[in-house]
């Protein structure tokens, strides 16, 4: 069974001037597998955010469609919504703006849990929201203070616990580390990474960064004008790209010296 | 070799602190004896990660620092000391000896202004030149950073050209009236790698044919790398290291280099050999 797909997915934008001032994106394959971590790699207009919002199921596709284990997804069916979001969750890029600045971090990383009814008992949820921190490496002390007390490592590490606090299958990054400094960077990713062995968590990580992707994704997808452009294995992508844009793109990647 | 700008023990703080408290006067010390050398034609890059002070350095030699904050130490440029100037004096400076290009050309852009008129703005003011010696001026500052339809973007709005080409313009305008100094601060952060590849090309020959000196604000190893001679590290507003780019990969010295060179290693390595 696949966790998530999109099937010849096209979105296009609405209004006079749509279709050169917004990317949309066009007949899009793409098959998220349990284990199976997932990079999605494009620069500004590619057509990324939209992919993303196909994927977290917040837009029907134009035509085409959205599976979610194999069945259509239909965001009318409540239910199937329901499981879909227990399933499916996201992070994003700024953890400064998808955190509510008025909301404790306990209030924060029960949110999930509170607006998809999981759980109505009030030690479990407490239960669910320490479990959920220890996992992201916060002391839980944490859970009774405010966004603006923390550091935008431990931001980011309060916005992944929220979306573990439903249990999910799939995780999907939209440039989660892209805000962060560079010493941060790495131990995101490492906690992504440990986090997709430990609770057999899928990543979708969708991102302009091709090291960071590299460093998390063994499968990737290149987007370039709403397309996917190129398909396949990080090490060929990254040693013998097939398609032009790709090229340009793997070789403008500033290196280290050596 | 003469130094072109020579800081020396450059330090900012918060003014009026209320606190007697020692840690918080501490906390208050933005800048603390910050000192450097930039020689004719040299490339610096000043490298550090979010709030080590890399901004407020080049704000406080050019002399912007907000009024709520207090400077110390000297800034020498060309021999003359600049940190006491008046803001009248320092004006007559900016743009023409020492021009900034900032992140964000979207922000650094006036959105209601053509193009065209704010690469001239520096032009008038430093050159006195007006009508079509002005335009001319401008027209060949925009070939220089290599916009292919010079005319077109000089009559364009901002939102109307690319990411790209408004760093470009940025930079035009920047280094219109031929100054010695560029200060460029994390000028291709905001734009896809393959810009950045082309801005940072073009900012390398630029400094090359003019023989300007450069200082490059970074919080990106790889891509400082690549643009200039030697590295200076920043860490809370000090800086913990001066070092040859060379000498990255074999000897940083101190821990904080240490630890950021490994992680940059790290996504280096993701990308393979």
């Amino acid at each position: 069974m696949n966790l998530l797909e999109l099937r010849d997915a096209t979105f296009l934008y609405g209004g006079t001037r749509g279709s050169t001032e917004s990317t949309g994106i066009s007949s899009i394959n793409l098959v998220v597998q349990t284990g199976r971590n997932l990079g999605v790699i494009g620069e500004s207009g590619a057509g990324k955010s939209t992919l993303l919002s196909l994927l977290l199921g917040l837009a029907q596709p134009s035509s085409g469609r959205v599976l979610f284990q194999d069945e259509p997804l239909a965001l009318d069916n409540r239910r199937q919504v329901v499981k879909f979001r227990t399933a499916v969750q996201a992070v994003f890029q700024d953890p400064y703006a998808s955190l509510d600045p008025r909301r404790k971090i306990s209030s924060i990383v029960a949110e999930p849990i509170r607006s998809l009814g999981l759980l109505t008992d009030k030690t479990e949820t407490k239960e669910r929201v320490r479990e959920s921190l220890k996992a992201v490496e916060l002391d839980e002390n944490i859970a009774n203070r405010y966004p603006h007390e923390l550091s935008g490592g431990q931001r980011q590490r309060v916005a992944i616990a929220r979306a573990l606090a439903t249990h999910p299958k799939v995780l999907i990054a939209d440039e989660p580390t892209s805000a962060l400094d560079v010493t941060t960077r790495i131990e995101v990713i490492e906690l992504l990474r440990k986090l997709g062995v430990e609770r057999g968590l899928t990543i979708v990580m969708v991102s302009h960064d091709v090291s960071v992707v590299a460093s998390l994704c063994k499968e990737v997808v290149v987007l370039s004008q709403g397309r996917v452009v190129e398909h396949g294995e990080i090490p060929e992508i990254l040693t013998k790209p097939k398609n032009e844009y790709t090229q340009r793109l793997i070789s403008a990647v500033p290196r280290l010296p050596r | 070799m003469s130094s072109l700008l020579r800081v020396e023990s450059l330090s900012v703080a918060k003014r009026a602190s209320h606190s007697l408290d020692a840690t918080a006067q501490d906390a208050d010390q933005l800048l603390r004896q910050v000192s450097f050398n930039v020689e004719d034609g040299e490339r610096v890059g000043l490298i550090g990660e979010s709030g080590s002070g890399k901004s407020l350095t080049a704000l406080a030699i050019i002399g912007l620092l907000p009024d709520s904050l207090l400077q110390s130490g000297s800034v020498n440029f060309a021999g003359r000391e600049i940190s006491s100037l008046s803001n009248r004096e320092l004006q007559k400076l900016r743009g023409r000896e020492i021009a900034v290009v900032f992140q964000e050309p979207a922000t650094a852009l006036d959105p209601l202004m053509k193009v065209g008129k704010q690469v001239a703005e520096p032009i008038r003011r430093h050159f006195g030149l007006r009508g079509s010696d002005l335009r001319r001026s401008v027209i060949s500052a925009l070939d220089e950073v290599q916009l292919a339809n010079a005319l077109r973007i000089a009559d364009s709005y901002p939102h109307e050209i690319s990411g790209g080409e408004r760093q470009r313009v940025a930079i035009a305008a920047a280094i219109a009236c031929k100054p010695r100094l560029l200060i460029t601060d994390e000028p291709t952060t905001a734009l896809d790698v393959t810009v950045q590849r082309e801005i940072l090309k073009l900012i390398q020959n630029l400094v090359t044919e003019r023989s300007m000196s450069l200082v490059f604000i970074t919080h990106d190893l790889a891509v400082v790398a690549q643009v200039v001679d030697r590295i200076l590290v920043m860490r809370r507003g000090e800086i913990v290291e001066n070092l040859s780019v060379h000498q990255l990969s074999s000897a940083p010295a101190h821990p904080y280099t240490q630890e950021l060179l490994k992680s940059a290693r790290l996504l280096d390595s993701a990308l393979g050999a």
